[in-house]
């Protein structure tokens, strides 16, 4: 059963500009905890496309923040348009602020680095990358999953 | 023309008709035709994909009920909130 355990850690600035580092726990607290990812085209569309001999969108990498408030995995919107990833469904998303929004959904395959497997889903766009993240890894994807929050040593445990 | 617009019109369209009979299932919905009704979404995709490459293509769960996303996170505004 692959376990990934992620440790965080960071450094901070003291006010007279010192390099200090920062308790895990905190830096835990600060970013969330965020996994490395790899996005690419759905399983079922990439394969069609090979057999096609057309070109497969490239990956992209980046931050993931494993959202347990999120019933849909979500991926950056500019990341699915700049991979060219075609929509499958739109859905209404909801919003505290103002009426429910019109988000585009893609098929993803998603893989979480240092775990040697991946996901296939149906991911939906939101403006994420001005959060320095690329994807929010909802229920959707949890559900096959056992997560350990350790906040008091700064450690995530993610099971599959 | 927003993307998927034909056929989100036409899935509003024949969504009362297709409940009485696919209630659950997914549809595979190209321009303003119904491709084909699916047990899984997985499987309208891969038809999709087979029939229509990285073109864009409407599958979606025939419910009664509207589809809606909520992400308290990005609803409210709480990705990464500070203390102000």
């Amino acid at each position: 059963m692959p376990i990934l355990h992620s440790q965080f850690a960071g450094q901070g600035k003291t006010p007279d500009g010192k390099n200090v580092p920062i308790p895990p726990p905190a830096c835990l607290m600060q970013r969330g905890p965020c996994v490395q990812v790899t996005i690419t085209l759905a399983d079922q569309i990439a394969s069609e496309l090979i057999k096609r001999q057309e070109p497969v969108p490239a990956a992209v990498s980046g931050l993931a923040l494993i959202d347990t408030g999120a019933i849909s995995t979500c991926i950056d919107e500019d990341a699915a348009k700049q991979m060219q990833l075609p929509i499958v469904n739109v859905v209404n998303l909801a919003s505290a602020s103002h009426a429910c929004t019109k988000a585009n959904q893609y098929p993803i395959k998603l893989q979480i680095a240092g775990i040697p497997m991946f996901f296939n889903s149906t991911a939906t766009g939101a403006p994420l990358k001005i959060q320095g993240l690329i994807a929010l890894i909802g229920r959707d994807l949890l559900q096959h999953c056992t997560l350990i929050y350790n906040g008091s040593i700064g450690q995530i445990s993610l099971c599959i | 023309m927003s993307p998927l617009e034909q056929e989100l019109e036409f899935f509003a369209k024949n969504k009362a008709k297709w409940l009485s009979v696919h209630a659950g299932k997914f549809v595979l919905v190209k321009g303003s035709e119904l491709i084909d009704v699916f047990d899984t979404s997985d499987a309208a995709i891969a038809e999709g994909a087979r029939r229509f490459g990285s073109q864009s293509f409407l599958v979606r769960q025939i419910n009664s009920t509207d589809e809606k996303i909520y992400i308290p996170a990005l609803a409210l505004g709480l990705l990464y909130a500070n203390p102000a």
